[in-house]
């Protein structure tokens, strides 16, 4: 089956065509304008019917069996990626408003995907689902019911997809080697915004990403965990607004606010620059911090697996972390495993996506 | 040495006179209801040899209260004060360490007390009032922040713009820091270990307030409070962390009304805005407790409540390195066997391994309440920051400024 993965970021929409069975995909690429809120439909009905032909000529004249979206947000009700229906497009339209700045712009490119690819399955990879079995105590936070008015406000993670992926693939290494045992694993996935999960087995227990993904480690313009109060701060002393709040610490704060220039997770693991240290040592402090908390969530440690982009940040940070986090308790033997995945965020969302077609397709036939 | 030690509340101004440095208390007590008359009188409780006084009397302000308390001392010419020590909440980045009062600190002390609006404006003006009704008497100012100034940077920093930082004085500063410091040094006597070669995670449990400190060779290296008290751990009635934006979606509805959300995340939330039932945990503990039917609210309070001590627990332990010993302390870590045991039950990977039996028994602190083969020891220890203060005091008076557990 040949599969179209769809990204749509805040300014650009990536997309990836992968063919029969393929890892690397067979067209990849990012174009405009961005699927916001304010997207014109128009103009991405245009883009896509182009990306239909360039995909058509590349598959050899196959046509485009399965479109996939990545979407950032699925709320609770979306515990896996899921063939999208009419019911689920009135479920998204729904929570909506629980992610203003994701999910009006999906729906609108949901509609033009089931235009210009009429009568092909269409599924949405969420980022989410992989963390809405978090436990109680880990997702809630401690606010009274009525805080926000809304009964959805809890933690997710905001990596899902490269989390799960990576912790079935530890899965799998530990079946062959030890049959039998369920691997408690440190999921470390270094992307623009790194987020750091505890996971027993498959099942998440613990997570730094937030009800936003503004919570946890710093990412490249954003803040990570602060004081709440530095909010208040903000809008008492500087008498700024929410906006101006937010877009300093979204888009000013991070890696960018402490080095004073962009800086991403690569640049800062693998150059010695003097002006990088106070940066870089946060990150692993962070990194230790929320990795100590997840072996304490876990009651244990099997495995550490680092994901994501920053493959030569990675590479340092990765045997790191394993020789620094201090667990006098644990037997020397087995030693912690530490793995690298490699899989990209596409061939993730095709590998989702071919899932849950085969399932719907196994249930409409029992 | 008469050692006089004034806790200042925002409403209340405990006291205590102790000789130093044999730590004997000779007096103590404490003014409740100072401020704008309310429903009942305020009132001074006042001790002395065990015996226990009620002293009417309006005190509108601090000040007064002070004076009040003197008067009451100074009666007896054997509880006249030789030397004063003040706790105050936030030294700011200017008060690294203790401070032995004089104008200019006084005048320092006006500058920063914004930074904490509830405890640092009565507890100044008591400076003032003490040090213009009595200017031959010594005074020290002993900081909750000053035991967190060795934090390094990159634990202290937020990855905000740095302009932005150094402008408003954002940094994580820490607090507790008297209790910490008291019961760590009490640890490694206990312990018999030198202070400036000891590591361990402190939990100051409050019934109010909480934190934990991460302690390498006797000083704090990380606290979960930040910039203000509000981070961390949950409390009785502060939420703890909190993803940002949802403060700022907090903000929002608010119409920007910063004071509403700060009074909202500091007096509505943690355990109290959770439970709907109690600000106390040990109340919402014995309900769940009690009842087999106790709704899930209560039941997810208390795991929330317990679950974010054991993460920082667990980060502190990962990050400091070979621990000696977690310790206990203030009024739910000295009084509540079920939180120690739900904090450090299944924590064996970390080397710590806690008796039930011990503790259970632990009623006299200090008490050692982990395994004989536990690597970590589990301390419960009763914390006195007044103490503490007053062990600071006499050290920076008497220019003897080494390691006070050599006092005893």
């Amino acid at each position: 089956m040949n599969i179209l993965v769809l990204n749509p970021g805040r300014r650009i929409l990536g997309y990836a065509f992968f063919g029969q069975g393929g890892r690397h995909p067979l067209l990849e690429g990012t174009c405009n304008p961005s699927c916001g809120p304010q997207t014109d439909v128009r103009s991405l009905l245009t883009i896509l019917r182009d990306l239909r032909q360039r995909c058509a000529s590349t598959a050899g004249h196959h046509t485009t069996d399965v479109v996939a979206i990545r979407t950032l947000y699925g709320g609770s009700a979306f515990g896996k990626a899921t063939l999208v229906t009419e019911q689920v497009v009135a479920t998204l339209g729904a929570i909506a408003p629980e992610a203003p700045l994701h999910l009006p712009g999906l729906l609108v490119l949901i509609e033009a995907c089931q235009e210009i690819f009429p009568n092909r399955p269409l599924v949405a990879a969420f980022e989410t689902a992989f963390f809405v079995p978090l436990p109680p105590r880990e997702h809630l936070y401690a606010l009274a019911a009525d805080t926000t008015g809304s009964s959805s406000l809890r933690r997710y993670g905001f990596h899902g997809l490269l989390h799960e992926a990576a912790c079935a693939h530890v899965l799998r290494l530990t079946r062959a080697s030890r049959p039998g045992t369920l691997p408690r694993t440190l999921s470390l996935c270094l992307e623009p915004r790194p987020e750091l999960a505890a996971v027993a087995g498959g099942r998440p227990i613990m997570v730094t990403g937030g009800a936003t993904p503004l919570e946890g480690i710093p990412g490249q313009t954003s803040c990570g965990q602060i004081d709440p109060a530095i909010v208040m701060a903000l809008a008492q002393e500087k008498g700024w607004g929410p906006e101006q709040i937010d877009a300093v610490l979204t888009r000013q704060s991070g890696l960018l606010g402490l080095t004073g220039q962009p800086t991403d997770l690569d640049m800062l693991f693998t150059d010695n620059r003097e002006e990088y240290r106070l940066a870089r040592q946060m990150i692993e402090y962070h990194i230790l911090r929320a990795a100590g908390a997840g072996v304490a969530a876990l009651g244990g440690l099997d495995a550490i697996i680092v994901s994501g982009r920053f493959t030569q940040a990675g590479r340092v940070l990765g045997p790191w972390l394993r020789e620094q986090l201090h667990l006098p308790g644990r037997p020397q033997l087995p030693a912690v495993r530490l793995e690298f995945y490699t899989e990209t965020i596409g061939r993730i969302v095709a590998d989702q996506a071919l899932a849950a077609v085969r399932n719907t397709a196994r249930r409409s036939v029992a | 040495m008469k050692v006089l030690v004034f806790n200042c509340g925002s409403s209340s101004l405990k006291y205590k006179l102790l000789e130093m440095p044999s730590a004997r208390m000779l007096a103590g007590g404490e003014a409740q209801r100072v401020g704008p008359p309310t429903a009942q009188p305020a009132c001074i409780y006042h001790r002395t040899n065990g015996d226990q006084q009620q002293h009417q009397v309006d005190m509108p302000n601090h000040a007064v209260a002070f004076q009040e308390v003197m008067k009451l001392l100074t009666s007896d010419t054997r509880l006249a004060p030789d030397a004063v020590g003040h706790r105050m909440v936030h030294g700011g980045t200017r008060f690294a360490d203790h401070a032995i009062v004089d104008e200019a600190v006084i005048g320092e002390l006006e500058a920063i007390q914004d930074l904490a609006p509830l405890h640092n404006p009565p507890a100044t003006a008591l400076v003032r009032a003490c040090q213009s009704r009595y200017p031959h008497l010594p005074q020290v100012v002993v900081f909750d922040t000053a035991f967190h100034a060795a934090i390094p940077d990159y634990a202290y920093t937020y990855a905000l713009p740095r302009d932005l930082m150094s402008e408003l004085g954002i940094r994580k500063y820490g607090f507790h820091g008297t209790s910490h410091q008291y019961v760590v040094e009490e640890a490694a006597r206990l312990l018999d270990r030198p202070l400036d070669e000891f590591n361990a995670v402190s939990c100051h449990l409050g019934s109010g307030g909480a934190s934990l400190c991460a302690v390498v060779n006797g000083r704090s290296v990380d606290n979960t409070m930040g910039y203000s008290p509000l981070q961390g751990l949950m409390m009785s009635t502060r939420c703890g962390d909190l993803d940002p934006a949802v403060a700022l979606q907090l903000l929002t509805f608010a119409g920007g009304d910063g004071d509403s959300v700060e009074n909202l995340l500091n007096k509505r939330s943690g355990v109290l805005g959770m439970s709907g039932m109690s600000a106390d945990i040990r109340d919402v503990l014995a309900s769940v407790e009690q009842d087999a039917d106790a709704s899930p609210r209560l039941r997810r309070t208390v795991e929330a409540y317990v679950w974010r001590i054991r993460k920082y627990l667990g980060s502190y332990l990962a990050t400091v390195g070979s621990a000696d010993a977690i310790i206990f302390t203030d009024t739910i870590g000295e009084t509540s066997p079920q939180v120690r045991w739900a904090v450090c039950a299944g924590m064996e990977v970390f080397g710590v391994s806690i008796d039930p039996a011990r503790n259970i028994a632990a009623t006299h602190l200090p008490a050692d309440v982990a395994r004989d083969d536990s690597k970590v020891r589990i301390l419960a220890i009763q914390t006195n920051e007044e103490l503490a203060i007053a062990r600071r005091t006499f050290s920076m008076l008497s220019g003897a400024a080494g390691p006070l557990q050599k006092e005893h």
